[in-house]
């Protein structure tokens, strides 16, 4: 079902981040904090302070 | 930098209630869903979301309606977009959200008795907008379901949404000076970090 979106991230990279945010089992996200510490997110949000 | 709006102050007559918000002259999130954003805007945006919703999880506070209508930002999108390398705008988006519940804000306010009354409107919803001035809508606010612009030099206020109620109509110049003046005494001093009572 995230194929589609998988594809369209292959470049940019962070389809993994946004999987953990969409995980049906709310147990399964992450919390805010973990959230703003995946490397992904971290890479240009930082940069660009 | 802050991660959020403002509230500076509102009035009200027998007819409406009119609410100051910080201005943010980009408007909300959700006009611009249908833009292109770079991977980097979204980025950004999304770090500062992240950001804010942590401060108030921090504070013991849930939101309970972050959408995009509630996300104000104050560079525009597309122009970001377009300019991906300049430096132009870089490190002043802001993403703005009211992070209050309703009932601690009315308990904060002034005048107890009268301003319970708003805290069913308040309640709904908890987002402010200022249109950029120019644009079609004019300039107004939006916290909850009321709005208030600015067209033609009256003030037009409208609550959609709130039991029931459907209304717009214009206000003469010296009930929008009066407008502004009640915002300028009422300025609050607030912060996110200013508790709550």
């Amino acid at each position: 079902m995230l194929g589609p979106l998988k594809e369209a991230m292959s470049e940019e990279g962070g389809f993994e981040f946004v999987c953990g945010l969409l995980s049906p089992d709310p147990v399964g996200r992450p919390s805010a904090v973990e959230a703003l510490r995946d490397p992904w997110l971290k890479v240009a949000g930082g940069a660009e302070k | 930098m802050s991660l959020f709006v403002r509230f500076l102050g509102w009035f009200e007559n027998s007819e409406k209630l009119y609410i100051a918000m910080e201005y943010f002259e980009k408007g909300d999130l959700r006009q611009h869903l249908g833009e292109r954003m770079s991977v980097p805007m979204a980025k950004l945006l999304l770090s500062q979301l992240l950001e804010g919703l942590n401060v108030m999880l921090r504070n013991g506070i849930a939101h309970r309606d972050i959408k995009p209508e509630v996300l104000i930002h104050s560079t525009s999108l597309s122009c970001e977009h377009r300019n991906d390398k300049s430096p132009l705008t870089r490190g002043t988006e802001h993403i703005h959200s009211l992070p209050l519940p309703a009932p601690c804000k009315a308990r904060r306010l002034r005048g107890i008795k009268v301003y319970q009354r708003t805290h069913h409107t308040l309640h709904t919803g908890l987002h402010a907008l200022i249109r950029r001035a120019g644009n079609p809508g004019g300039t107004g606010f939006i916290f909850g379901d009321i709005r208030v612009h600015l067209r033609g030099g009256h003030l037009v206020a409208g609550m959609r949404g709130v039991r029931g109620l459907c209304w717009e109509r214009a206000l003469p110049d010296r009930m929008l000076r009066l407008a502004f003046l009640q915002w300028k005494s009422w300025t609050y001093a607030w912060t996110f970090k200013g508790g709550y009572e």
